[in-house]
């Protein structure tokens, strides 16, 4: 019955798929001009002469001259059959390349901080909830409204400016300086998990804050419930009793934003990691917005998007899987 | 008396600490729970008696609840004289030795059946659990053959595929049984039902009633059992107090207090049940007024404010004990009695 649910989710997923690839290509095509106007501009202004033949020549090189649903055409079905997303005009490289590079980072960054999120806002979102009114909730109820108000970029500058400032330390990058160019070795993997905490901590702050309210909220509603009760009528430990039920309960909004929270860390990532300067992809994703680098902008706004519908997949199906009410109720 | 009784309650106090006062729900219980016996405990809502039953396995929450004064004794052995008694008012709400008794010497059920089990995980795991926790030696394997005993038991049919149902996938009924057979799981010397049937339709909680007493025969144990139904309390209890803010204004066996019901109180219950053989159907007799705000209680005896057979310048002024009028047969009133409360402490104080 589950596998069954998971395939006909599965086959969902196709054309979805495709109408994100679309709204992406329509997306990016959306502001007025294009690269090679961009690119003419800067050569003209250089002094360099650009005739209208050259100009008419590179639009036929990367097929700027077809109709919108052919370059559409082009641009997918060299996605789907070749792996192929095209090339960077600014970068003068495949998107493949370039991407190869920091979609793994972007991936090891937003797992490790989703991690990090809920390992912090779920023990203390049920610390808070079992101890209400306590000195302890009221200091974490503080924390957590100042985290969701400040923004991500906001905090990495006071934490650089604070790291400079007390430990003399520069907190920018994800490597040291010999490592930034090195290939992938063991002593690189553990610089990177030396570094990687400060992006961590920053881009999770917003989100573990928010879950922290949203788990003590849940957990406030399901201590009172009579299966609670019930659990501790029967003799078991307190903390035995808690783990066991109200938390299990309470945790359907953790699973149920796994998909959500993906987008989330993404766009709170762009900016923290400008300021910070992670080679992730975020900056180049709004470097070639600037640049209205298109099959760049488009292929990371499709992978993104195509991520975050793969991890809402994810958590539905964690749902169904871990609630038998759900799985019950709208699966059968 | 004493030698026969399994828990002794002795003038229990169970106040909350609120921001707007203290709500005395409890004030100076007592009442004995005799082996293999039933006491009904009836009364209207907030009375205090399920928090009088919370405060016996410690289960009211603190803050803002808490146990200010007086005994609870669970008597231990088949003799209860020799053996001793363990004070449950004593205990750590927390510690190991209440939990020891929760499930297993004492257990409950509850009132609502949708909400009573974890909606997380399935029946047979929730009686497992219990069954495990409390007997020594006992193997998940044959643990899991006894929670489907105890599912049939409790007349569930195929207990065996019932047993790995999800509560939400059980009617109300069934998951009530479900309930009663995992209280049972451990033959506790007593069984706290609070309103196990007031969420049922009526011939289920005739099922649920008949199925109780059935097993508390087989078993020998004894029930406390709340309700606020009149009817249902005749059927089930030997011994009934009726209760009313917080304290018991009458105690007697069911049959004398059906038969000579003495406080006001009582009588307006009684009274109040309709009868569809009387001829010409008068008015529900409904009791004058409503119970007081529990920050607002009047003075003297906490009733006067809606006795029809209030007396000024008495029932404002003290509030009566709880005198034994007829024998076995104890009101607080002072219609029958002139001792006043605080007196009857001074008596046994000394």
């Amino acid at each position: 019955m589950l596998t069954q649910y998971i395939g006909r989710r599965l086959l969902l997923l196709i054309p979805l798929v495709l109408i994100i690839s679309v709204i992406s290509f329509v997306l990016i095509q959306l502001p007025p001009g294009d690269i090679l106007n961009m690119e003419v501009l800067r050569l003209r202004s250089a002094g360099t002469q650009v005739s209208e033949e050259e100009v008419e020549a590179l639009r036929q090189l990367y097929g700027l001259d077809k109709s919108l649903p052919e370059q559409y055409w082009l641009w997918i079905t060299n996605i789907l059959f070749k792996g192929n997303f095209g090339t960077s005009f600014t970068y003068v490289k495949s998107v493949s390349e370039i991407l190869a590079a920091r979609v793994p980072l972007t991936a090891a960054v937003s797992v490790l901080t989703a991690i990090f999120v809920w390992v912090t806002a779920v023990p203390i979102g049920v610390y808070s909830a079992t101890h209400q009114y306590s000195l302890v909730d009221y200091f974490w109820t503080f924390v957590s409204f100042i985290g969701v108000a400040t923004p991500g970029f906001l905090l990495a500058l006071i934490f650089l400016w604070l790291a400079f400032v007390w430990f003399d330390i520069s907190a920018i990058g994800l490597f040291s300086q010999q490592y930034e160019t090195a290939p992938w070795s063991w002593a690189k993997l553990v610089n990177m998990l030396q570094h990687i905490w400060v992006p961590i901590v920053i881009i999770g702050m917003a989100n573990t804050a928010g879950m922290m309210r949203t788990m003590r909220g849940m957990m406030l509603d399901e201590l009172n419930k009579q299966y609670v009760i019930t659990a501790r009528s029967k003799g078991l430990t307190e903390t035995r009793l808690l783990v066991k039920y109200p938390v299990r309960t309470s945790m359907n909004p953790v699973f149920s934003t796994i998909g959500w929270m993906l987008p989330g860390i993404i766009s709170g990532e762009v900016l923290v990691s400008m300021v910070l300067n992670i080679p992730t992809t975020g900056p180049v994703l709004l470097q070639a917005l600037l640049n209205q680098d298109m099959f760049l902008a488009g292929s990371i706004v499709f992978i993104l998007s195509v991520l975050t519908v793969v991890g809402t997949l994810i958590s539905d199906i964690l749902l169904v899987w871990l609630d038998p009410r759900i799985r019950y109720e709208s699966v059968a | 008396m004493a030698h026969d009784s399994l828990l002794e309650i002795k003038n229990l106090m169970t106040h909350f600490h609120l921001h707007e006062g203290i709500v005395r729900a409890v004030d100076g219980v007592s009442f004995d729970v005799r082996r293999g016996q039933t006491l009904g405990i009836i009364g209207e809502s907030g009375c205090g008696k399920s928090v009088t039953v919370h405060s016996i396995l410690r289960l009211v929450p603190s803050p803002p609840g808490n146990i200010v004064d007086g005994q609870i004794l669970l008597h231990q052995g088949e003799n209860g004289m020799g053996a001793g008694a363990i004070d449950l008012a004593q205990l750590d709400p927390r510690g190991a030795q209440i939990r020891a008794i929760r499930g297993a010497e004492i257990s409950m059920v509850f009132q609502e059946p949708m909400t009573s089990f974890g909606p997380m995980h399935t029946i047979g795991n929730q009686i497992i659990e219990t069954i495990l926790l409390h007997q020594e030696g006992v193997e998940s394997s044959d643990a899991r053959a006894l929670a489907i005993d105890n599912l049939r038991r409790v007349g569930i049919p195929r207990a065996e595929q019932i047993v790995d149902a999800y509560p939400h996938q059980l009617s109300g009924g069934m998951r009530q049984r479900a309930m009663i057979a995992m209280a049972l799981s451990c033959t506790p010397r007593l069984l706290i039902a609070d309103e196990p049937t007031t969420a049922l339709d009526v011939t289920i909680q005739a099922q649920i009633l008949e199925l109780l007493m059935a097993l508390q025969e087989e078993v020998g144990m004894a029930v406390i059992f709340i309700t606020h139904n009149l009817g249902v309390i005749a059927e089930v209890a030997d011994e009934v107090a009726v209760m009313y803010l917080g304290r018991i204004v009458e105690q007697a066996s069911v049959n004398e207090l059906f038969d000579n019901p003495q406080h006001p109180y009582t009588q307006g219950l009684l009274n109040s049940i309709p009868h569809i053989d009387e001829e010409k159907l008068p008015r529900l007799r409904a009791i004058e007024g409503v119970v007081p705000d529990p920050y607002e209680i009047p003075s003297g005896c906490a009733f006067s404010d809606r006795c029809p057979s209030f007396m000024p310048g008495t029932c404002d002024r003290a509030m009566p004990a709880l005198d034994e009028t007829v024998s076995g047969h104890r009101v607080r009133c002072f219609l029958y009695s002139d001792v006043e409360e605080g007196l009857v402490e001074v008596e046994n104080g000394g």
